[in-house]
């Protein structure tokens, strides 16, 4: 780009045998990737500064403890059942079932999510990084599109890691063989990607939005399980089967139980009293919800970072 | 003709009531550049319209043929851009956050790395590469800031304040990096209000003072300018109302005249003066304008 020639080596020490050369600047000669590069670019430093990578030892512990205990506990179910049951299994057996984990797996999700986006987003604002950001060719849809496609795909790969340890390791212990087990268990697949994605969205817009606005880590994280958890305090208020009106227009900030009455829905289970089943509203009402919160955080998360562009 | 570094034209930005540019017009030459101006001059205002991050209320702003309001994604990929304060994030390395900061400007990987590693050893903190930026000292920051600016080979860098903090010494070294960037092809516009840096560094001088622009002209115009000091025995006032009168600027300094003419030679003014007035003269010297002088000077005239 720049008109410069490449600078040659200039010896500027010479000490008897020994010589020191400045090599000078070189312009770059090569290709340019564009935005997409940098959209790249910010993918892997998101994923990078999420889990620690590249960082001081402190700054792995606790999302690879979460991810551990994610893990561990899959894996745990697959040896268990197969201690059970040998290579003997007629059915998923008493700990395999998808929707049953996710009960266990949400709240670490949600933990997760806590700590992942204010990590994502805050740390540039308060260092002033976005100034170098607004240098680069990028806009501020593409930094935000990154950081959100980043903490969706890394929670998404959260919840969907151990799901995978038991679909193949259940379906591995089956009588009839690993192929026999992975064609019956996988009817269950459309409803546990439905479901993951309900738990990606529902519980990530939230946090999204609240690191959209917080000034520090420890305050995002507490102010979004806090409003997590009192919105599930929220349906624990309202009386079953309720027809008053006010608890209709309630029900749906019930931000915790949206994923869980997808889960629900999808695997055609009896719902578990979540709010949205408790005004008698149809469990589609949470996935609606979701999909609203997310296109309502895209919007402020536009209009809080296209000055900074 | 080669293009222009910037051109402004009737830019303004106001933030509120408080008008931070008012009608900006000028053309500025590639090369180093000068900005200089008090604090809330407008020059972090001005570098970031020429950025492209703010939308001046009126006018346009180009950099290199392209408009910062029209051509922001072009232009940004041939602009560096230290910033004044913060961009620096302290839990990553030197040498990640350069190849990242190259990454983002578009350059593949592995160019990328050897560009970090270029630049690093250019500022002088390639034996600091592994190390966290939180945990450098100002001076290394600063480098560090520069060395970001230029990792993704710009044509220009825009530096806001590049010597703040700095102790002699760092300042010292920061200009000299600074100077040595033209010859690698990189025009560089300096924000600063220690002039006297200014004055070593660059070779053009744009002045804001309260959004206004008081000077736009190379620096070697200052020393040009035909200035003499005079001083006299008593009755300056008198004196300076008779130099005004043959048409020479004149500034009191105590019972020292600076006395400057555009057209005239300021020895015959002077000259003519005290004999017409009959006021007898100490001392006659030629005057040695300095950036500081001119912006004084320039400054009490608006």
């Amino acid at each position: 780009m720049s008109a410069a020639p490449v600078a040659t080596a200039d010896e500027v020490v010479d000490e008897g045998q020994g010589a020191v050369y400045d090599l000078g600047y070189r312009p770059h000669d090569g290709i340019r990737l564009g935005r997409s590069g940098a959209f790249r670019a910010m993918m892997v430093d998101g994923t990078r500064r999420a889990l620690g990578l590249r960082r001081k030892p402190l700054a792995k512990v606790i999302p690879w403890g979460l991810i551990a205990a994610a893990i561990v506990p899959a894996a745990w179910i697959v040896g268990l059942t197969y201690v059970v049951s040998g290579f003997n299994l007629e059915d998923t057996g008493p700990w395999g079932d998808p929707a049953e984990y996710f009960e266990y797996i949400g709240l670490l999700t949600l933990l997760f999510v806590a700590l992942t986006a204010p990590t994502l987003l805050i740390p540039d604002r308060e260092h002033g990084v976005l100034a170098i950001y607004a240098s680069r060719p990028v806009r501020a849809a593409d930094y935000l599109l990154a950081r959100a496609a980043t903490l969706f795909g890394l929670t998404t790969l959260f919840m969907l890691v151990p799901q995978l340890i038991l679909y193949v390791g259940i379906s591995g212990l089956y009588v009839e063989g690993i192929g026999a087990g992975l064609v019956e268990n996988g009817e269950n697949l459309p409803a546990t990607l439905g479901t993951l994605l309900a738990f990606v969205f529902g519980f990530g817009g939230p946090a999204f939005l609240v690191a959209l606005f917080a000034k520090r880590l420890v305050i995002a994280s507490g102010v979004y399980v806090m409003v997590m958890m009192l919105s599930l305090m929220l349906a624990e208020t309202m009386p079953r089967a309720t027809e008053l009106l006010v608890f209709k227009l309630l029900a749906p900030l019930s931000l915790m139980g949206h994923p869980y009455s997808v889960r629900d829905w999808l695997f055609d289970q009896e719902a578990e009293g979540w709010a949205l089943d408790r005004v008698g509203l149809p469990p589609w009402v949470a996935a609606a919800v979701i999909v609203g919160i997310v296109i309502a955080v895209g919007v402020l998360a536009h209009r809080r970072y296209r000055r900074e562009f | 003709m080669s293009t222009p570094l910037i051109e402004l034209d009737g830019l303004s930005q106001a933030y509120g009531s408080f008008v931070a540019l008012d009608g900006v017009t000028g053309v500025v030459p590639p090369g180093r550049i000068g900005l200089v101006g008090a604090n809330g001059a407008g020059k972090s205002t001005l570098i970031k319209v020429l950025l492209g991050i703010l939308r001046p209320s009126r006018g346009t702003a180009k950099v290199l043929g392209l408009s910062a309001i029209d051509d922001t994604i072009a232009l940004r990929a041939r602009v560096g851009y230290m910033p004044e304060r913060g961009g620096l994030p302290p839990d990553q390395t030197a040498a990640d956050f350069m190849i990242y900061a190259a990454e983002l400007a578009g350059i593949p990987h592995r160019a990328a790395r050897q560009r970090a590693s270029d630049v690093l050893t250019l500022v002088g903190l390639h034996e600091e590469r592994f190390r966290h930026l939180g945990d450098f000292s100002t001076g290394m920051m600063q480098r560090a800031l520069l060395a970001q600016a230029i990792v993704h080979d710009p044509d220009v860098v825009l530096l806001d304040e590049p010597l703040a903090g700095l102790d002699p010494e760092g300042r010292d070294q920061m200009l000299r990096l600074i100077g040595r960037l033209e010859g690698f092809g990189i025009h560089t516009l300096v924000s600063s209000h220690v002039l006297s840096d200014i004055e070593s560094t660059c070779d053009w001088i744009l002045m804001l003072e309260a959004g206004r622009v008081i000077r736009n002209s190379a620096l070697d115009d200052l020393v040009a300018e035909e200035t003499v000091e005079l001083e006299v025995l008593r009755d300056e006032e008198r004196v300076a109302s008779a130099l005004r009168g043959a048409g020479a600027e004149v500034r009191i300094l105590g019972h020292r005249l600076e006395v400057t003419t555009v057209d005239a030679d300021p020895y015959d003014v002077i000259r003519d003066v005290l004999v017409e007035t009959g006021v007898g003269m100490r001392m006659l010297r030629a005057g040695v304008k300095t950036l500081e002088d001119a912006y004084l000077h320039d400054e009490g005239r608006t």
